[in-house]
């Protein structure tokens, strides 16, 4: 039953999909380590909700689909990283998005300016450098790529000096502003070329902050969602050079004072950004977008994230106001008969785990099937009964203002 | 019922997830609880339009049916999905929508049901309604009616013209506000794990300030 809700969620997406490009983002979340792993359980959290979802809302308009690599736990590990990178494909028109929140260090002799992964274990040989990251990434040839290191630079002897990694991997988961959707948009799909950000210089640490009403995270991804939420919500277009400086700015600038009163220490995030304009893609569907469609939904698990991501990818065209109404209402009436009748679809609030809202199955579905104003439905968890069908749904929900 | 303060009894429903990530961010709660309230008065405002107006942005005719069909729907957002409701042990009849004309002097009440009804039945050859965008949902603070019951009001315009043979012949701007329940549930899930969650609707809507547009 369950397999059969996923090859009906992938024909559904085939069916109405009208644009297959897609923002690929890996994440590598540090959530075990015994000092700051509940640090970046915060940091995590806020990522995915206040930056990371609200730019899949707002490229959800323009018919990008959203394929999210998502590690933290146990599942952070070079081979894991490894394995993502190297496996990970991409089309030309795609954007890819890297980010890693943990311990990071140099060795005395590296080359490059950015940090080698730790990427929670301790041998040196398995540390992966950034920036080969970055280098394999814009290998696939997407449109933009992107790559962020929040990690210590600080010069570790017992390091040795990388280019690329050097072991084998063992073969062995809320309301967007008109204006801020528009910026995000041309954020993204009017710029080509790479990024590469790291949170500290050579020599340097990379620190925590406790941010009031926030809780605890750390300088460099506090200031880059904030810095980069005010410059979308401009009137006019931002660009990455204005952006990346700012988190620069206010990243030396916080830890320089803060350093006066407490053990933190100067942390000055660097650089290096090569992109130039173009115009946005078309959305287009090809019969390979279906292909790849297919198999993506084919090989997702039940209760996976993968399966998650393919339920989203089917609200999104229900939600999406270009397809007819009326074509929408029969898309959601086919997804209803694989939930049990007495299905709860409860509405998470954007910053936090906890149930604002619910539905049955009826208003769930006349609900998103009829609001222009939605963004993005993104399932997050959800459970089965013992008939296979879906009887406890977790959402969060993206409106436009 | 002993009356305490709302900012006291979500802090003391917030503690029951004492230790939890919510406890840092209390504060926010009541303002999350009232947004939601606004983007539900926001959709029923979407659902007033599309059921009042005979004809898409593409010109082409939107039939009874379909129309009739967004009224059983928008019913969806009301506590009791707009029929009969207890509230403070009370039955009532159903939820109330209150209506009101430049042409008369007094206000008119009907079960949101029959005026969503009545709406889809209007006799102009044309109908436009538009609301009050969501950011601009003026959300009153939340008041305790119950032990796990919380009303808030939601503060709407709605422009409404109708037209004959493509010429607008009445028009006017009505202030409405939307009464909204927030109500606290306690569910225990299979393993005998207890959650707390929200659920808000929509309640009676009345009207004020109606002027000529």
């Amino acid at each position: 039953m369950k397999r059969n809700i996923l090859l009906l969620l992938l024909a559904c997406v085939a069916m109405f999909a009208q644009a297959r490009n897609t923002i690929h983002w890996i994440t590598f979340v540090d959530t075990t380590d015994p000092n700051v792993g509940q640090i970046d359980v915060n940091t995590e959290k806020l990522l995915y909700s206040k930056w990371i979802q609200v730019i899949n809302s707002a490229l959800a308009e323009k018919g990008y689909k959203a394929d999210i690599h998502r590690y933290n736990g146990s599942q952070t590990s070079p081979e894991n990283c490894k394995s993502i990178v190297t496996s990970l494909s991409a089309d030309k028109d795609d954007i890819i998005v890297f980010y890693y929140v943990g311990h990071g260090a140099r060795a005395m002799q590296d080359k490059s300016r950015y940090p080698q992964m730790l990427l929670a274990q301790t041998y040196e040989n398995k540390c992966v450098p950034l920036e080969w990251v970055h280098r394999e990434l814009k290998k696939k040839g997407a449109r933009l790529t992107i790559t962020f290191g929040m990690c210590c630079n600080s010069y570790a002897e017992v390091l040795s000096a990388k280019d690329n990694i050097a072991f084998f991997a063992n073969k062995g988961v809320a309301y967007v502003n008109t204006d801020d959707k528009t910026n995000i948009q041309k954020l993204f799909l009017n710029n080509t070329g790479d990024i590469i950000m790291s949170s500290s210089q050579a020599g340097q640490s990379s620190w925590g902050k406790y941010i009031e009403g926030i809780g605890d995270t750390d300088y460099f991804s506090y200031n880059l969602m904030r810095v980069f939420n005010n410059y979308v919500s401009k009137s006019y277009v931002p660009d990455w050079e204005s952006i990346l400086t700012d988190v620069q700015t206010l990243v030396n600038n916080q830890t320089l004072a803060d350093s006066r009163r407490s053990n933190v220490e100067q942390q000055t995030p660097i650089f290096d950004i090569n992109v130039s304009q173009v115009t946005e893609p078309e959305p287009t569907v090809s019969d390979k977008d279906i292909d790849e469609a297919k198999k993506d939904v084919a090989n997702s698990v039940p209760d996976s994230d993968d399966f998650n991501q393919q339920l989203t990818a089917a609200f999104d065209l229900i939600i999406n106001p270009g397809i007819p109404r009326t074509k929408r209402r029969e898309l959601g009436y086919t997804l209803r008969q694989y939930f049990a009748s007495d299905a709860v679809i409860r509405v998470y609030a954007q910053d936090f785990d906890l149930v604002i809202d619910k539905d049955d199955l009826d208003g769930f579905f006349s609900r998103i099937t009829f609001s222009e104003k939605l963004l993005k439905v993104l399932a997050v968890k959800c459970s089965f009964n013992s008939g296979g069908k879906i009887k406890d749904l977790y959402i969060r929900e993206y409106y436009k203002r | 019922m002993k009356k305490i303060s709302v900012k006291l009894a979500i802090a003391a429903i917030l503690m029951l997830f004492a230790g939890s990530q919510l406890s840092a961010q209390s504060i926010n709660l009541e303002e999350t609880m009232k947004l939601r309230a606004a983007q539900k008065a926001a959709l029923f405002g979407e659902y007033l339009k599309d059921i009042a107006r005979k004809h898409d942005d593409a010109g082409k005719s939107v039939p009874l049916q379909e129309r009739l069909y967004y009224c059983t729907k928008a019913l969806n957002l009301f506590i009791g999905k707009g029929s009969s409701y207890y509230e403070n042990g009370v039955e009532r009849a159903g939820v109330m929508m209150e209506t009101t004309s430049v042409n008369r002097a007094t206000k008119s009440r009907r079960l949101i049901k029959n005026y969503l009804n009545g709406l889809a039945n209007l006799r102009y050859s044309e109908v436009k309604i538009e609301t009050t965008d969501v950011a601009n949902i003026k959300v009153s603070d939340l008041q305790q009616i119950g032990e796990d019951t919380f009303v808030c009001t939601c503060s709407i315009y709605q422009t409404f013209v109708g037209y004959r043979d493509g010429r607008p012949i009445y028009k006017d701007i009505t202030k409405k506000n939307i009464k909204c329940y927030i109500i606290h549930e306690e569910i225990v899930k299979d393993g005998g794990e207890r959650e707390h969650e929200f659920i808000v609707l929509l309640g009676d809507v009345t009207a004020s300030e109606t002027r000529r547009g």
